[in-house]
């Protein structure tokens, strides 16, 4: 700890925003070290500002620290200035709680939410010190185990953990601990945690056919933990806010959303418990804002007397409510209108599709009349900034279903004409498109993802379908999709070129301005993997899957 | 009448009636509205809010409007060490809100379309200095003064008072302070010979940096009674301009010719006096 701590002071002066390498943030958990029996190092795969903004990680951090001998603390990925000013001063990678190096950790937890961060799993590993492939680790190495959406496939990664949990942490953590507490060698308790409904144990579950393994839900989650006295970061962060969560789940199931299909069956907050936790949530935090979480906040059934409640509490104590994920119709306009007295910034819908027909094939039920009612009640009300979000090469796409996605815009830009209160302001109206990912466990698993050639066709014809200088059209660029695409659908092969790409320098992949695609594909061809068989080929309906034999109806 | 002071801040695209209007309404206001611009003015508060309601579509936001004449101030004196040194301004100022309303002490909110409470920060410390004496002085709607005991901040910042303030900031002139030296080579008695000369020169001018590009400034007008200390490392006590000019770090360390530069110097506020080094409060 000393040794890290003096270290840190000689450092943090030269990186950007050192505040989030030194812990000390209020409400953060620490305690005595003889009192604690397992210490964990929760691992999040990203820098602070994107981690602290996950719920996930507030959710276990509370859990886990709510047990008396034991101690969570939090890890993040250090942005590339700090990464090399650790790795010049040999400084290991340590808990921001207690500065120990986290390589005498009794377990140490990675969150794997999005596939790009899997680099930075294997970066941090060789930042603490840990050997990365379990089959390399001893007794005395941490226990790595893994957890979060990304384990619905947990393949890529197997050769990196000795455990994945599949489905959600917060029932599952507490009886993985006590079967740590009850072992006194790893082997012993890989064992018993095989045994536990959602956990698979790679080296354990058989290599060519493994057992199913299901997935593990919270039944009640009225009653379960949510926190609301958690820490308040003193720097900034993604989502700067207090957070409620509504509903797990979501009963829309389009196509080609996977927490839509893994997150099953919808589990609901009572009102009542909701507007408790909200206001504790502000009491405790100093917040002067809440978020109403949820995969689709307009489908919570008990929204208009959830937000009569909150904003009875919150409008004369100056609260601001924040409803991410509302679906694109008036009653949530008028909703958001109610909600938000001030800051009419921006509106973002996400049709996803641009035709009726595309739409309906991939299950999202949105119709245009919808789309444009909802903006005809939002131009009304003063608004004047509209985000469009589209998928291009969604199965079954043709051109005329992207020249309808400039049609959709251009209908949006009359819509506008026709109500604003006043015309010289102008309007913003801006398309953003990603290139579609099959992901696992959807209806469209076993899809084909256009070829990035194809992609950058399809985006230089909505281009040139768009004819108002009202209308902004982004695109994201279709390299990471594309990476992204082989990494979600890949099997055990894909976790070589995974370490052969990470040797040769990647790291936070999400951020574009270090994603190196000539790294990746390198790496590819090194390991002698096709990323072509994982991204854009069509599975024939009798292709066994990697994922088979995860689970996700047994909740 | 009773005063506010404020700033009005156009943005473009404002309507001519409108900003005709505001034109009108605040005297001598006469910018092009083409272009953000800034400007003071002294007006009644509610004239100034009838004056926003008159004016609905007009693209433009009134910030940092405080009324001087019913307004109950605390001064809070705090100290930001340690792990707290990193904690930028911008993110301080958010911490210490979340901390007030966590107390539940009732923050005054300017008006307008975005209101804020009003807060101010004497000496805004750069990131990675030390300050046992930092002053912010807060606008409540009660005018009990705080339990200071139930502002509870991260590690390493502690509300040490709090009182009514008398005399404004800008009395404020002369810090005391101590500069921890560290140097990556073994300190000799040359070095600290060295230093003590570099700082009693007649005139020590350093480049500063200013928004119109760098200029020369003699600072040695305003660093004064320097003094070493020797244990590991080297720390440097002295008593340097607050304000008017700011004696950073930069310019201690620019005052040394390379060779005699230390790694990096951690400077520690530890009292801050007026002009005739009278201690501020």
């Amino acid at each position: 700890m000393e040794m890290i701590k003096q270290k840190l002071e000689k450092i943090l002066h030269k990186v950007q925003k050192p505040a989030r390498y030194t812990g000390g943030e209020y409400k953060q958990v620490v305690k005595n070290k003889q009192d604690v029996k397992v210490r964990v190092a929760f691992c999040f795969p990203d820098t602070y500002e994107i981690g602290m903004s996950n719920l996930g990680l507030r959710i276990l951090y509370g859990i886990l620290n709510s047990i008396e001998d034991v101690w969570c603390e939090r890890v993040f990925a250090p942005w590339v200035d700090m990464e090399a000013e650790m790795r010049n001063n040999g400084m290991p990678l340590y808990g921001l709680e207690s500065y120990d190096a986290i390589n005498k950790f009794d377990i140490v937890a990675f969150s794997l939410g999005y596939e790009l961060s899997y680099t930075n799993v294997l970066n941090m590993l060789d930042l603490a010190g840990i050997p990365l492939r379990s089959a390399d680790r001893g007794e005395n190495d941490p226990v790595v185990i893994a957890g979060g959406s990304c384990c619905y496939n947990p393949e890529p990664m197997t050769a990196f953990f000795d455990l994945f949990v599949v489905g959600e942490g917060e029932e599952v953590i507490i009886e993985l601990i006590d079967a740590y507490k009850s072992k006194t060698d790893k082997a012993g308790f890989l064992k018993s945690a095989a045994n536990l409904e959602g956990v698979y144990v790679p080296a354990l579950h058989g290599t060519d056919s493994p057992q199913p393994v299901i997935k593990r839900i919270v039944k009640d989650l009225d009653k379960s933990y949510f926190p609301v006295d958690t820490i308040v970061p003193s720097t900034g962060i993604v989502h700067d806010r207090a957070m409620l969560e509504l509903f797990r789940g979501c009963i829309r199931g389009c196509s080609f959303c996977q927490a839509g299909h893994t997150g099953t069956p919808v589990r609901s907050r009572s009102p009542q418990t909701l507007t408790e936790q909200g206001k504790a949530a502000i009491v405790n935090s100093g917040y002067d804002e809440l978020a109403l979480l949820s995969l689709s906040t307009s489908d919570y059934k008990y929204l208009d007397e959830l937000c009569d409640n909150l904003l009875q509490w919150c409008q004369p104590r100056k609260i601001n409510l924040s409803l991410p994920s509302l679906r694109a119709d008036s009653f949530s306009i008028e909703l958001m209108e109610r909600v938000q007295k001030v800051r009419k910034s921006g509106l973002t819908f996400a049709p996803e599709a641009g035709s009726q027909r595309l739409r309906d094939y991939i299950n999202k039920k949105i119709t245009k009349e919808d789309l444009l009612e909802a903006c005809r009640v939002a131009f009304e009300g003063g608004w004047n900034s509209v985000k469009l979000y589209f998928m291009l090469g969604l199965p079954t796409e043709t051109d005329e279903d992207i020249k309808a996605i400039a049609e959709l815009a251009h209908d949006v830009h009359q819509t506008w004409r026709d109500n604003t209160r006043n015309r010289n302001r102008g309007v913003r109206i801006t398309i953003s498109t990603s290139c579609f990912i099959p992901k696992p466990h959807t209806p469209f698993e076993r899809k084909a993802q256009i070829p990035i050639s194809e992609y950058l066709r399809r985006v230089d014809l909505l281009r040139s379908s768009i004819r108002s200088n009202a209308i902004t059209y982004n695109w994201h660029s279709p390299e990471q999709g594309y990476i992204e695409a082989a990494l979600s659908r890949g099997d055990k092969k894909i976790g070589d070129v995974i370490e052969a790409t990470w040797k040769l320098g990647s790291r936070m992949d999400s951020w574009s301005e270090h994603f190196s695609f000539d790294s990746w594909i390198n790496a590819f061809n090194n390991c002698s993997v096709e990323p072509d068989f994982y991204a854009t080929r069509e599975r024939n309906k009798n292709e066994s899957l990697p994922w088979d034999f995860i689970v996700i109806r047994g909740g | 009448m009773k005063a506010c002071r404020g700033t009005l801040l156009l943005y473009e695209g404002v309507d001519c009636n409108c900003s005709e209007g505001i034109r009108k309404t605040f005297n001598g206001f006469s910018q092009h509205t083409n272009f953000a611009v800034n400007t003071s003015f002294h007006y009644s508060a509610s004239a100034l809010a009838g004056t926003i309601k008159s004016f609905p579509d007009a693209l433009w936001t009134v910030t940092k409007i405080w009324m001087e004449y019913n307004m109950q101030k605390i001064r809070l004196r705090y100290a930001k060490t340690d792990k707290a040194m990193y904690i930028s301004h911008l993110d301080l100022m958010a911490t210490m809100q979340r901390a007030f309303l966590r107390a539940g002490i009732k923050l005054k909110y300017s008006e307008g379309f975005n209101p804020h409470p009003y807060m101010s920060v004497a000496l805004p410390l750069s990131v990675g200095n030390e300050s046992l004496c930092e002053l912010m002085d807060i606008a409540v709607e009660d005018d009990a003064l705080t339990d200071i005991k139930k502002i509870k901040l991260p590690e390493g910042i502690e509300v040490l008072e709090a009182y009514k303030p008398v005399r404004k900031f800008n009395e404020i002139t002369w810090a005391e302070i101590t500069g921890s030296m560290y140097y990556e080579t073994k300190i000799s008695d040359m070095l600290i010979e060295t230093l003590a000369k570099c700082y009693s020169r007649q005139n020590i001018v350093v480049s500063k940096r200013t928004k119109r590009g760098n200029k020369d400034l003699d600072i040695a007008p305003y660093i004064k009674n320097v003094s070493f200390d020797v244990t590991d490392i080297i720390t440097m006590n002295a008593i340097i301009s607050a304000q008017n000019p700011t004696i950073s770090t930069d310019d201690i360390m620019n005052a040394l010719n390379d060779e005699n530069k230390p790694e990096y110097i951690r400077i520690k506020r530890i009292e801050i006096y007026d002009s005739n080094m009278v201690l501020f409060k």
